[in-house]
C-alpha cells in the first residue's frame, strides 16, 4: 500500500511541482497517472522511489515513512518497488541475461534457483532467444522487456511505470501494457505515469489525473479525459 | 544461508572487478601506465634525494675539526675534555691521537720524509684531539669553546670553506628535498586521483542504474575499489621493477663514474622503495576510487 500525505515538492521558488498531494494505492490496484507533461507525474514516481525528497508531507510504503529512511535503509526499500523507466536504464556492458540477474544478485538471492528464474522472466515478457544479446542490439520495445523482467524477476510487491509506452510505437506499446496487467493479475500493485491517451480510454483502470501540481481527478474506470 | 548469499556477493564482486577492468582495457591500460610513470618519477626522485642524503652524510663523517693539545697539558683534563667533547648529542666521535700516533701516522702516510724524523731526534709532534659532527651545524660554536681553552688547546683547526660549504648543501638540500618530496608527491596523487575519477565518471550512469534498482553502496562500490586497488598495485608493480632493474643498471656505472659518491644500491634500499611503492600504489588506486564513487552515489 501507497499513501502519499500532503506531500508538497518545490524546485526553487516557481510554482511548486507538486502541491498538496494525498492519495492512497491499495495493494494489487491497477493505477493511471496521467496529465500532460508537467503536471508532476514524473516528480510524484521519483518521490515514492526515493529518487527525490518532498519539501513537505509524508509518503508510506507498506506502512514505512520513507521520508524518514536513512540512506542505508533506502536500498531495502527500492527492492520492494520494481520501477521501469521511459528510457529503460539497462546496464549497457550486460546481455540481457546478465541484466535481469543483476537484479537478483542486489537483493542477494542469486542462488542455485537464480539461473531458473532469470530464464522464467525472460520467458514471461517473451525474450528466451535475445537472452545473450546486448542491449544495443535490440528494439526499443525489447529493451522496454528486458526492463520488465529485471522488475520480475525479484518479485517485488509494487512496480512503478514511468511512461513505460513513451519511447515504443502503439504496437509494442500495447505488448508493455499488457505485460503490466498480467504483472498486475499475479497480485502486485501497479502504478503507470503516462499521457498515453489511448490506452488509458481502453483500458478503464483507476486514473488519476494530475494538472500544475494538483490531483484534479481520482476516478476508477475512468478513461484520459473522464 | 545468509553467509552463503554474502560469499556469493563477494564472488561477484570481485568478478565483477576483474571484468570491467576487461572492458574498460583502454581505460585500465591508460590508469595503469600514468600510476606507474608517475611512481617511477617519484620513486627517481628518493633515490636521488637519498643519494643526496648519504653524501651529505659521508662527507660529515669525515673529522671536521682537529684541536692540537699543549704539550704540558695535564693528561687528567684532557680526558675530561675527551669526556666532555664527545658527550655532546651533535659529536659522532672524538679521538684522542697521542704525540708517537701523530709520528707514526707521519711515517706511514709520508714514508719518504720519514727520515726528517730521524734527524731531527725529538718529536715534533703535538697530541691532538680528531672530532667528526654527527650534525655539522655544532662545529663553529665547539670550536669557539675549544679555543677559550688555551691551557688545554694550543691549536684548533677546522675545516671551514668544507664546512660552511657542507652547511649550506645540506641546508638546501634537506629542506629542497623535502619541498620537493611534498609537491611531487601531491601532484603524484592528483593525476592518479582524476585518472581514476575520469574512469568513474565514464561510468556514472551505470552507478546510477544499480542505486536505482536498489542496490546497497557497498554492492555498487565494491568492484570499483578493488579496481582500483588491483590497478594500482599493477602500476606500482611495474614501477617497482623499472625502479629495480634501473638500480641494478645504473647503479654501477654511476658508481664507477664518480667513485666519491656513496650511491644507493644495497638491495635494503631498493626492496623497501618497491614495498612502498606497492603500498602507495593500492591505497591511492582503493581511496581514490572510494571517493570518486561516492561522489555519484550521493546525488
Amino acid at each position: 500500500m501507497i499513501i502519499v500525505q500532503d506531500v508538497v515538492k518545490s524546485y526553487g521558488s516557481g510554482a511548486p511541482a507538486l502541491a498538496h498531494i494525498s492519495l492512497q494505492i491499495n495493494d494489487r490496484d491497477f493505477v493511471f497517472l496521467v496529465g500532460t507533461s508537467g503536471a508532476g507525474k514524473t516528480t510524484l514516481i521519483r518521490l515514492i522511489n526515493k529518487d527525490e525528497e518532498p519539501t513537505s508531507g509524508s509518503i508510506f510504503v507498506d506502512g514505512v515513512n520513507i521520508t524518514r529512511l536513512k540512506r542505508n535503509e533506502v536500498p531495502a526499500l527500492r527492492r520492494k518497488i520494481g520501477v521501469i523507466f521511459q528510457d529503460f536504464k539497462l546496464l549497457p556492458h550486460a546481455t540481457v541475461a546478465e541484466n535481469v540477474e543483476f537484479a537478483l544478485r542486489i537483493v542477494g538471492e542469486h542462488d542455485h534457483n537464480g539461473r531458473q528464474r532469470v530464464e522464467e522472466a525472460l520467458e514471461t515478457v517473451g525474450l528466451t532467444p535475445q537472452a545473450d544479446r546486448y542491449p544495443y542490439q535490440l528494439s526499443g520495445g525489447e529493451q522496454q522487456r528486458v526492463a520488465i523482467a529485471r522488475c520480475l524477476v525479484t518479485r517485488p510487491p509494487i512496480v512503478i511505470a514511468d511512461e513505460p509506452t513513451g519511447n515504443l510505437d502503439p504496437d509494442t506499446g500495447w505488448e508493455t501494457m499488457n505485460l503490466l496487467v498480467r504483472i498486475n493479475a499475479t497480485g502486485t500493485t501497479v502504478l503507470i505515469a503516462t499521457h498515453n491517451r489511448e490506452l488509458v480510454n481502453t483500458m478503464r483502470r483507476r486514473v488519476i489525473s494530475l494538472d500544475a501540481g494538483r490531483i484534479v481527478r481520482d476516478e476508477v474506470g475512468g478513461g484520459y479525459n473522464g | 544461508m545468509a553467509t552463503m548469499a554474502r560469499l556469493r556477493t563477494i564472488r561477484y564482486i570481485i568478478g565483477a572487478a576483474f571484468g570491467s577492468m576487461w572492458r574498460n582495457l583502454i581505460t585500465t591500460i591508460a590508469a595503469i601506465t600514468t600510476i606507474s610513470i608517475m611512481l617511477i618519477v617519484f620513486s627517481t626522485f628518493l633515490a636521488v634525494n637519498d643519494t643526496l642524503d648519504r653524501m651529505i652524510d659521508a662527507l660529515g663523517r669525515r673529522t671536521n675539526l682537529v684541536a692540537y693539545i699543549q704539550d704540558d697539558a695535564p693528561p687528567s683534563q684532557v680526558t675530561a675534555l675527551v669526556q666532555a667533547i664527545s658527550s655532546r648529542p651533535d659529536v659522532a666521535e672524538v679521538v684522542f691521537v697521542s704525540r708517537d700516533q701523530a709520528a707514526a701516522k707521519f711515517r706511514n702516510t709520508l714514508s719518504e720524509l720519514a727520515e726528517i724524523l730521524d734527524i731531527i731526534e725529538t718529536n715534533p709532534f703535538p697530541a691532538s684531539l680528531e672530532v667528526r659532527m654527527s650534525d655539522p651545524e655544532g662545529l663553529l660554536p665547539l670550536a669557539d669553546e675549544l679555543r677559550l681553552q688555551p691551557v688545554l688547546v694550543e691549536q684548533v683547526l677546522v675545516r671551514a670553506d668544507v664546512v660552511g660549504r657542507l652547511l649550506r648543501v645540506s641546508r638546501l638540500a634537506r629542506l629542497g628535498g623535502g619541498i620537493l618530496i611534498i609537491s611531487l608527491g601531491a601532484v603524484t596523487l592528483f593525476v592518479i586521483f582524476n585518472t581514476i575519477r575520469l574512469a568513474v565518471f565514464s561510468r556514472r550512469e551505470e552507478i546510477e542504474i544499480m542505486k536505482l534498482i536498489g542496490a546497497t553502496d557497498w554492492f555498487v562500490r565494491g568492484p570499483f575499489v578493488i579496481e582500483g586497488a588491483v590497478i594500482g598495485f599493477i602500476g606500482a608493480g611495474l614501477s617497482s621493477i623499472a625502479v629495480i632493474v634501473g638500480f641494478a643498471r645504473v647503479g654501477p656505472t654511476l658508481e664507477s663514474l664518480v667513485s666519491f659518491l656513496p650511491i644507493q644500491t644495497q638491495a635494503g634500499f631498493v626492496t623497501n622503495l618497491a614495498l612502498f611503492t606497492l603500498f602507495v600504489g593500492v591505497l591511492i588506486g582503493s581511496v581514490g576510487s572510494y571517493f570518486s564513487v561516492r561522489r555519484y552515489l550521493e546525488t
